[in-house]
């Protein structure tokens, strides 16, 4: 854990399609609204700022903090007046890509990630999870 | 107050990491502060109340443990999360394989 309080999910996922396909279904809003959520209009773009809704249908506002094309797309996933920080990277060559999901900065609220032993056992759920 | 409150208090916080290397008496746990006995007493009693950590007997003496339960709530916490992102990619692995389909 990175930080005192805050958490992080990891996910590795290899997808049969080149990078740029990826990154065109990942910020083209027509793709996002069947990926990612119906009322996607606006794509991610530079600066962009998309309203959706997130885990548990509560309203998220992701803006876009970093954008390299076919390479990483970083959001500010904001909701309930919480920031924690989504990023997507791509790598890989020719007809498979692999994505690393990683949703990090997530508030523990359970401020018993500060004990040592809950740390550990928190890291050892954090690990990514190869599919 | 809530279990996670309970430990907005340092010595808590600090109680639990020294449970956290292993079970400890309470004399144990109160030679590490400067608290008096009672004190540290009374900081045991708040987390016991929370569920945050189990006491025994042994002898004529009580012996002190974290308890584990409190964990699987941030388990079940953390769980939403990874289903949300395994559910979205799950999507986008469909979308590409139409966006292909489509293109053949």
């Amino acid at each position: 854990m990175s930080e005192p309080g805050r958490c992080e999910v990891r996910i590795t996922r290899r997808l049969p399609a080149k990078r740029e396909e990826v990154w065109a279904a990942l910020t083209d809003p027509e793709a996002m609204s069947r990926w990612l959520d119906p009322c996607c209009e606006t794509g991610f773009a530079e600066g962009a700022e998309v309203e959706l809704r997130g885990r548990d249908g509560e309203p998220v506002t992701a803006r876009v903090r970093e954008l390299q094309p076919g390479r990483l797309l970083e959001l500010d996933w904001e909701t309930g007046g919480d920031v924690s920080v989504v990023r997507f990277e791509l790598s890989g060559a020719g007809d498979e890509t692999t994505l690393v999901l990683d949703h990090r900065r997530i508030d523990a609220r359970v401020g018993m990630a500060y004990a040592a032993a809950w740390e550990r056992a928190v890291k050892r759920l954090l690990g990514s999870v190869e599919r | 107050m809530r279990a996670i409150e309970a430990l907005a208090d340092p010595t808590r916080r600090r109680i639990v990491e020294l449970l956290a290397e292993g079970d400890r008496t309470a004399g144990d746990l109160a030679a590490h502060f400067d608290t008096s006995r009672p004190g540290v007493s009374r900081h045991l009693r708040v987390l016991r109340e929370h569920g945050l950590v189990r006491a025994r007997e042994a002898g004529r003496t009580r012996v002190y443990s974290l308890d584990p339960t409190p964990l699987a709530e941030l388990d079940d916490w953390l769980a939403r999360y990874r289903r949300f992102w395994t559910n979205r990619l799950d999507a986008l692995e469909t979308e590409l394989r139409r966006t292909k389909r489509r293109r053949r």
